[in-house]
């Protein structure tokens, strides 16, 4: 109890500290405790004495004086002829006399007192000043200072010290304050006395208590300040510490809340006897208010034959002990004897002294009730036992059955057993078999004496939830227990709604912790109230540190950013809603761009914290930046461009235009264009205004086109302008304009054109030169055969005669062989014409076995002369695709050149083999004839005409021919020879 | 001068050629081989087709007279020898008068001789000069 810091209304103090006459007559006695280290006012004493003994003291004048007029004889007024010429008017001076004497009297005995107070009040201060400043928990004690007013005219300007405690000297850090003014004692901190004055002048007006906070710069913490006035001139500054004051408060409120609502009465007496606290419930019992009973002897509530009660419960508290619930009478207001239950315990401050005490009452008059009472209340509690919408069941020690109600009947844990609620039944046989034993164990219990109160989940199958608050209390006569008392209420529908108010909570928590946005919650101290996952990972990101609920957010920010922090958190504190963008850059000097918002928290209108909310805005920032530079870059590239770029609206002004219409038209017109000037009107030459202006009335009809232009004599020869219509509304406003200068373009193109119809021209030449060779070939080929193909057939013809004359017969056979060979270059000089002019001949499938059988019917006569053998092995393959009259032509040379190149020495031999590879059909065409040097003559082997034996009629042409055949079909040719060996050639047909 | 054979193979042959020389190594190498009887020579296609029209407007049914084989030259002044065989193979209804047709030309280009089989696969593409050999498979 000693927290107890009774409100300090004006009205209390005014009654025990104001000493002028003005109230003296206001019934005040009141004890004020502040907290007992600091100071402990017994005020009471002081103004109620002050006001009776002054009283009294001038009553006593008053029949002193009367006492010694009677003693003086009437006579003696007599000799004051001239004030009192009748005998009745000397009694009246006399009486005259008297009153003034006494209200001198009471005034000047006032003024003692007073005097006499004050010498007690300094006294006390004094005593307290070795009291220690701080505490054992480390908080300081109630700082108290009394002080007087100092005016200058009618506005307060400073003020005096007249007694100040040892702790507000320490929080204040003022030393011999009293008597001084303050202005004298805190020149050095003027801003915050500026407002301590404000609230003085304020004081001084209205006399209301006033609290204030106030940061102390020597001790660093807050305080809480209440200034209140006792009377006029006068006020008191009174300083606790911001913590405890707090928690006093609080503690206080929750007592007095206590006190406030209970239903027994609660009062408190001093050690006099005197009234010092009074409860509602003790107003409504003994009808006094809690004005009139404050400072009231206690005797007036007891009855005059019942005083010795009262001696007895003192001596009783002197000891030490309790007095609990003793029967006995008291006197109400308007003197109703009632009968109370009273228990007094012994009330102690923390030294241990005894300051009074507290006595509990409770009327008792209800149990004394009347028969006919009785009968009524049984019913009433029937009444009330039978409607009650919880379900009661009383049960005795055997747990039988005894009474019970409606709502019992139908509860459905009661009615889940093997037997049917009614009196006199074992009641567990009425539970479900399931929960007996719980139910069993509760039971015991209350038998034990315990009251339980208990929830329960008892859903049946059908699973309904169905939810039941059962409590057991059990029933005592003469401290035994012999009954257990069952209440069962159905708190489905409660716990149901709790479910769901936990699981929207539940959302919102997860909504709170999922968030991409960082979100702190703080109180009004700054301190982190809540805060979520986000946030604990920005933390840890940009300052490296782990937040934690009830430290300072201060404590978790790099210190640069308090000063700021600070500042927008007093701006949310006043109501302001804070939003910054901020880049943080961290030691991997990777750079963070944090969104801050930090708002105001409300509850009843009133600011109880903030809430901070970042978000972690990198990406945007950079593609904001992206975006800037963006059109940094197009601006640029719009300004670089040698394309003149302007744009116009449809009365021809200009809107808009870049660094190089700039400077055409300086070169133009001979100065820079200016925005909104015309361009029919001087802003371009005419000449070329006038050469636009069909180009400019399409684009304003909304055609977005690109036209070449020609400005003969112009540095721009060839221009492409290009027409962009600016729309607005649907409506063309303007238009945008491209214009390039392409003189060079166009000229280079034209150089180019003229080039290209040179070279088609000497590609035409070329081609019909080529065609004129090939026609020259071709019929000189064609005209050559004809006379050989004569020569021959007379050759022939000679055949047929005798010729005797051996020298004309070699001659005629020299003839015949020049035409032969003759022939025979003619026609592979046409073959190799035909290969040419013939890339993608016919193609079919041929068999090799066959072109072998025909070739060697063909030279049959010969092979057989010179016993010459081939050998075939065509199991691999003997299928290839390839044209008939090539292949033939070739296998025919092939087999020509091996009897051509034979080897005299030995017979012919000739090995033809096939092969299929990934890509290729190869043929193998081996003889043993006379071979080559391969590395000698490989480079010239296929070309025309090479010939690299001088023996026999060779003539070079047939590998040329073979090579030519086999590669405009895709295949090539190769060989492998050794001298006096024999030689190889590797055929490659394109596998198809 | 051996003898020449005188079981000729076939009854009439007609050459045309415009080169009087290629007629006459021709001519000579069908009589020497007894080729045919008859040989008929033409120096131009027009005035073969001429000769053949009067044959048939003449002699009537008297088909011992008509052709049995025509060489004919492919490089003639006025009407070269496939406009010949074409012309031919219009005129002359082949129940009548159905020789054997020989392209014989000194022209070694495969063109030829593709253009030849175009016209019809029964005519025969030979190159000069003619040989015995060659008459021997005829």
């Amino acid at each position: 109890m000693r927290h107890i810091m009774p409100r300090l209304s004006l009205k209390s103090f005014s009654g025990f500290l104001n000493l002028g006459a003005w109230n003296a007559f206001f019934p005040v006695y009141r004890r004020v405790r502040t907290k007992d280290s600091v100071l402990k006012y017994r005020v009471g004493l002081s103004m109620h004495s002050v006001k009776q003994k002054s009283i009294v003291l001038g009553f006593t004048c008053l029949a002193a004086c009367l006492a010694i007029l009677i003693l003086l004889r009437p006579n003696l007024l007599k000799q004051f002829p001239v004030l009192f010429e009748k005998e009745g008017n000397s009694l009246l001076m006399g009486i005259g006399i008297s009153i003034l004497t006494s209200t001198l009297a009471t005034i000047l005995s006032h003024y003692f007192f007073k005097i006499l107070f004050i010498a007690k009040l300094r006294r006390e201060l004094n005593s307290k000043a070795s009291v220690e400043t701080q505490n054992k928990e480390g908080n300081f004690d109630q700082g108290f200072a009394y002080c007087r007013f100092i005016k200058e005219g009618d506005v307060v300007n400073d003020f005096k010290f007249i007694h100040i405690n040892k702790v507000l000297n320490a929080i204040l850090s003022i030393q011999g304050a009293e008597g001084k003014k303050a202005s004298e004692l805190f020149s050095d901190h003027k801003s915050y006395l500026g407002c301590v004055f404000d609230s003085i002048q304020e004081l001084e007006k209205t006399a209301q208590v006033i609290k204030l906070e106030y940061k102390s710069p020597n001790v660093d913490r807050w305080f809480g300040v209440t200034l209140y006035s006792p009377g006029p001139g006068y006020f008191c500054f009174q300083m606790e510490d911001a913590l405890v004051s707090e928690k006093l408060s609080e503690q206080g409120a929750l007592l007095a809340a206590i006190i406030n609502t209970s239903k027994d009465a609660i009062f408190s007496k001093d050690v006099n006897g005197l009234i010092t606290s009074w409860n509602p419930a003790a107003e409504k019992l003994f009808e006094y208010t809690q004005e009139e009973a404050l400072g009231m002897p206690v005797k007036r509530l007891v009855p005059e034959n019942l005083k010795h009660e009262l001696e007895l419960e003192e001596s009783k508290i002197k000891q030490g002990e309790n007095i609990t619930f003793v029967e006995t009478k008291r006197l109400t207001k308007s003197g109703q004897l009632i009968s109370v239950a009273l228990s007094v315990s012994p009330l102690t401050n923390k030294e241990g002294e005894r300051i009074g005490a507290s006595i509990t009452g409770r009327n008792s008059t209800e149990t004394k009730i009347t028969e006919s009472g009785i009968n009524k209340s049984v019913s009433n509690h029937k009444a009330i036992f039978e409607n009650s919408s919880e379900a009661f069941v009383l049960i005795d020690r055997n747990f039988i059955l005894q009474e019970y109600n409606t709502k019992a009947q139908n509860n459905a844990l009661l009615n889940q057993g093997s037997k049917k609620l009614h009196k006199g039944v074992y009641l567990i046989d009425c539970i479900a078999l399931g929960r007996r034993e719980g139910f069993l164990r509760l039971l015991e219990r209350a038998l034990a004496g315990e009251t339980i109160e208990h929830e329960a989940d008892c859903s049946s199958a059908d699973e309904n939830p169905y939810w039941l608050r059962c409590s057991f209390k059990p029933v005592l006569k003469n401290e035994v227990v012999e009954a257990v008392f069952l209440s069962l209420l159905d708190i489905t529908k409660n716990r149901l709604a709790e479910a769901k108010l936990k699981e929207s909570e539940g959302n919102l928590r997860a909504i709170f912790e999922n968030s991409s946005q960082g979100f702190v919650l703080l109180d009004a101290e700054g301190k982190i109230k809540a805060f979520n996952q986000e946030t604990l990972h920005l933390g840890l990101t940009l300052f490296g540190t782990k937040m934690q609920i009830g430290s300072p957010l201060f404590d978790f920010v790099a210190p640069s950013r308090i000063a700021f922090l600070n500042y927008a958190l007093l701006k949310a504190s006043q109501g302001e809603t804070i939003e910054y963008r901020r880049e943080f850059v961290l030691e991997s000097l990777t750079c963070i761009w944090v969104e801050v918002v930090i708002r105001p928290v409300y509850s009843e209108n009133k600011v109880i914290g903030s809430c901070i909310s970042a978000i972690d805005v990198t990406e945007k920032v950079i593609n904001e930046q992206e975006k800037e530079f963006d059109r940094k870059n197009l601006e640029s590239l719009i300004n670089n461009t040698n394309d003149l770029i302007f744009s116009i609206d449809r009365d021809f002004k200009l809107i808009s235009y870049n660094k190089a219409f700039a400077d055409f038209n300086q070169l133009e017109i001979g100065r820079p264009n200016i925005i909104g000037e015309s361009m029919a009107q001087g802003g371009l030459t005419k000449h070329l205004f006038d050469t636009h202006l069909p180009l400019l009335k399409r684009a304003f009809d909304g055609e977005t086109f690109t036209q070449v232009i020609k400005n003969a004599g112009h540095q721009y020869g060839w221009s492409e302008a290009s027409f962009f219509p600016i729309v607005q509304n649907d409506d063309v406003i303007g238009t945008a304009c491209f214009i390039r200068n392409i003189t060079e373009r166009i000229e280079n193109e034209r150089l180019i054109n003229k080039n290209n119809e040179e070279k088609e021209k000497l590609f035409q030449i070329l081609t019909h030169n080529v065609k004129d060779l090939q026609q020259f070939a071709y019929i000189t080929s064609h005209n050559l055969r004809g006379p050989v193909a004569n020569l021959l057939g007379l050759a022939n013809l000679l055949d047929n005669y005798d010729l005797e004359d051996q020298t004309l017969i070699q001659i005629l056979d020299g003839i015949k062989s020049s035409a032969l060979r003759f022939d025979e270059t003619i026609r592979d000089l046409s073959n190799i014409l035909t290969i040419k002019d013939n890339p993608s001949a016919q193609v079919e499938e041929l068999q090799f076995s066959k072109a072998i059988e025909q070739a060697k019917t063909q030279s049959a006569p010969l092979l057989k002369e010179l016993n010459a053998k081939i050998m075939v092995d065509f199991s691999m393959t003997d299928t290839v695709v390839f044209n008939r009259a090539y292949f033939e032509s070739i296998i025919t040379n092939l087999l020509s050149n091996a009897i051509k190149y034979r080897a005299k020495e030995r017979p012919l031999i000739i090995k033809i083999t096939s092969q299929i590879t990934e890509n290729w059909i190869v043929f193998k065409f081996h003889d043993n004839g006379i071979g080559m040097d391969v590395n000698l003559h490989k480079e010239k082997l296929f070309k025309l005409y090479q010939r690299f034996h001088s023996i026999g009629e060779g003539k070079g042409l047939g590998l040329f021919l073979i090579k030519s055949q086999l590669e405009t079909l895709g295949g090539a040719i190769n060989v492998e020879s050794t001298v006096n060996k024999g030689t190889e050639f590797i055929l490659q047909f394109k596998k198809y | 001068m051996k003898e020449p054979n005188t079981k000729f193979r076939y009854e009439n042959v007609l050459l045309i050629d415009d080169m009087e020389l290629d007629n006459f190594i021709n001519k000579k190498l069908l009589e020497i081989n007894g080729f045919s009887k008859n040989i008929y020579v033409n120096t131009s296609a027009t005035a073969a087709l001429e000769f053949l029209k009067n044959l048939v407007t003449i002699s009537r049914q008297e088909s011992k007279m008509y052709p049995d084989v025509i060489f004919v030259d492919i490089n003639m002044p006025m009407m070269d020898g496939f406009q010949f065989i074409k012309e031919f193979k219009r005129l002359f209804d082949p129940k009548i008068i159905d020789p054997k047709l020989i392209v014989l030309t000194s022209s070694i280009f495969q063109n030829d001789r593709q253009k030849t089989l175009e016209i019809s696969e029964n005519i025969v593409f030979l190159n000069k000069p003619l040989t015995k050999e060659i008459l021997e498979k005829l």
